[in-house]
């Protein structure tokens, strides 16, 4: 079965990555983003000057003791930094060595016993559940996994590249997460060549242009969660070879495969990098001498930031903008003017075009917009996260990031329930 | 973000770069315009100044006040109401016309984008219903091929939906046909009508904002429109279509909204 999406925007960013794996430059700071993990409040297991192995608990989480966040690497924490109320912002690890945590794997591995698993090598963070999108409460049971094993945001690393050269912890990684759900296991991947998986898989093709590679298209044409009740859970396919590496060699993965690109890039292609690493060490060698904006994740929903978010499989960086030349009183005055507050919503054929699929896009961004949480659930919030709304804001070009409105919508929707 | 990497972007549809602009909306009034001041003179261009006068100050006033962005818009509803005027309207009618569309049909809900009505319609309608001793329904004498450069820049930009303007034309030469009419294209050939249709019905701002509403709209505005110009000239019977048409389209939309509320929590059992 091949979903076709005829909506959608082919972005085309100067710079995209050859789709080919490279080794990458060593990094010599990796962190923990506390952004990572969004409304959760942590324990801190390691404090700065400890040494770490790879897979060590460095956090704890609060309300749910089990849940850990691992070191990606072994080394020293140089720093322990913190956010707004005392929340966790980053710790820092300078990598040494390869010593690394050695995690028992039970023989007969059931679904209980996969889940400590996950729990234990802060896997859990990679199962995402549906509605909200926050990181799933393993204790439920959803209606059906995803595993988004296909990419169309701009110069995204080809999932099939990356599963070729780990295609045993691919399939490793699958067969295990199918003992989570008691429906389906949906394997999510683009139209062409088979990608790899196990047994007890069900394939999913869908063909098309941006938005056809995002999660929330997969589940909305197979297993929508617009209803009250409906739970299904969504694991990237990066995560599921993380997983795979960890059954089989006993020790958590830490060479992810993230595409370095962009204007400012040069030879751009994928690498092989620990999560979290210093953006600017993993380009070193890549950028040129005038300064560059480094981002965290795709040309269109990036965020300029100093290290790899635990989510972006993506690293893009563009020349600065050229400083404008100073004005004159009079045509200062009049830039003050044109970019004074919030701009209104102009609909436009190109919001009909870049709006996720099955979605009235001007009453729902106007909903957004208003703070209308009853519209908006009536319209679709629910089947949504940030990254739909990501290529909208980037098109409407009014400077409204609509994936922060659409958050705020649905941590009112979570608290009602 | 959008600001640094638009530049380097390719593929992106046309409205990411001029879905705000008034820019192509401005482009496509230059010909009429121009066309306009051949056969009328000088007094053409004093009104469109005292217009613009008008619109831009309004705007400033507005925007400085709620400290929201200033745009090009009141350019574009300055040069229709010029456009649409009679020759021979004295300028005080222009001025208090203008002063009401502007106000009422716009600034005070917050300015484009954030009003409901185009500011244009409003002012046409008020001075229609006020001033009887002038003539503002049969509009401007202009030719339908000046409003061809207007037609590529809206639909191109994405600021004029086909969906809106492909239902009100069909509607306009469906009426043609069943009253008998030997020529039913006879109304696409008035540069005034083929204006108020584009710029008017076709606004982004005040239209329907779904795409099955879309359709819904641009069927009432076509069939409205020929209704009305059973009893009077087609320009007017045309922007009072639109007058009505524009006030129902938020309940069109709610409907469509409605339906599409339905279909959702119908699909997949």
């Amino acid at each position: 079965m091949v979903v076709r999406i005829r909506r959608g925007v082919d972005l085309r960013f100067a710079g995209a990555p050859r789709q080919s794996i490279e080794a990458a430059p060593p990094v010599a700071r990796v962190a923990i983003l506390g952004a990572d993990y969004p409304g959760l409040r942590f324990d801190v297991l390691a404090e700065a000057g400890e040494t770490v192995r790879a897979g060590q608990p460095v956090l704890r989480d609060r309300k749910h003791p089990e849940r850990l966040v691992v070191a990606p690497l072994a080394g020293a924490i140089t720093a322990v930094t913190r956010g707004a109320r005392r929340s966790i912002a980053t710790i820092e690890i300078s990598p040494s060595d390869d010593a690394r945590k050695d995690f028992t794997i039970p023989a007969a591995l059931d679904r209980d016993a996969l889940c400590a698993l996950l729990l234990e090598s802060g896997l859990w963070a990679a199962i995402r559940a549906r509605p909200f999108g926050r990181a799933a409460d393993l204790t439920t049971t959803p209606e059906a996994l995803f595993i988004t094993a296909m990419d169309t945001r701009p110069h995204a690393p080809d999932p099939g590249v990356v599963i070729a050269a780990h295609g045993g912890w691919f399939a490793a990684g699958a067969t295990a997460l199918t003992r989570l759900t008691t429906g389906k296991t949906y394997l999510c991947q683009a139209d062409g060549p088979d990608i790899g998986g196990g047994p007890g898989l069900t394939p999913a093709r869908f063909a098309g242009r941006h938005p056809a590679g995002l999660a929330s298209t997969h589940i909305h044409h197979l297993h929508p969660v617009n209803r009250p009740g409906r739970l299904v859970w969504q694991v990237n396919y990066q995560e599921v070879i993380a997983l795979g590496h960890l059954l089989e060699t006993g020790g958590i993965w830490s060479e992810w495969i993230v595409a370095v690109s962009g204007p400012a890039v040069s030879r751009p292609a994928l690498l092989r990098t620990p999560p979290g690493a210093d953006l600017h060490q993993l380009l070193a060698g890549r950028l040129p001498p005038a300064a560059a904006r480094v981002m965290s994740g795709s040309p269109i929903d990036g965020r300029v930031q100093p290290f790899l978010s635990r989510t972006d499989l993506q690293v893009f960086a563009a020349p600065h903008p050229v400083p404008a030349a100073p004005r004159s009183r009079f045509l200062h005055l009049l830039h003050t003017w044109r970019h004074a507050g919030i701009p209104a919503l102009i609909p436009n054929a190109a919001h009909e075009q870049a709006a996720p699929i099955g979605l009235l896009p001007i009453p729902f961004l106007r909903a957004l917009s208003v703070g209308d949480t009853e519209m908006a659930e009536k319209l679709g919030a629910l089947e949504l996260v940030e990254d739909d709304l990501a290529l909208l804001s980037h098109v409407d070009s009014g400077h409204t990031d609509f994936g922060v409105l659409l958050r705020a919508v649905l941590d009112d929707l979570e608290g009602a329930r | 973000m959008s600001d640094t990497t638009s530049s380097i972007t390719a593929g992106a549809p046309a409205g990411a770069t001029w879905g705000r602009s008034d820019l192509p909306a401005l482009a496509g009034l230059v010909l009429p315009l121009a066309m306009l001041a051949l056969t009328e003179g000088p007094g053409l261009l004093l009104r469109l100044a005292v217009a613009v006068l008008v619109t831009l100050s309004l705007q400033l006033l507005f925007t400085r006040i709620r400290r929201h962005p200033m745009d090009l818009s009141g350019l574009v509803t300055a040069a229709l109401v010029t456009i649409a005027m009679p020759a021979g309207a004295p300028l005080y009618q222009l001025l208090l016309g203008l002063v009401f569309g502007v106000v009422i049909g716009e600034q005070i809900f917050g300015g484009r984008g954030r009003s409901f009505l185009h500011p244009a319609v409003v002012t046409l309608a008020f001075l229609t219903f006020s001033f009887a001793d002038q003539d503002y329904r049969t509009g401007p004498d202009l030719a339908a091929w000046t409003l061809l450069p207007a037609l590529l820049f809206l639909v191109a930009s994405g600021q004029a939906a086909w969906r809106i303007l492909v239902p009100a034309v069909a509607m306009l030469l469906l009426a043609g046909l069943a009253q008998g009419n030997p020529a039913p294209w006879s109304p696409l050939l008035q540069g005034s009508i083929v204006l108020t249709v584009l710029y008017l019905a076709a606004d982004p701002v005040a239209s329907a904002t779904t795409n099955p509403g879309r359709w819904a709209y641009g069927l009432l505005v076509g069939g409205l429109a020929a209704l009305f110009a059973t009893v009077g000239p087609g320009f007017g019977a045309a922007v009072f279509a639109v007058l009505l048409g524009t006030i129902f389209a938020p309940l069109i939309d709610r409907v469509a909204i409605a339906i599409h509320a339905y279909w959702r929590e119908h699909r997949h059992g």
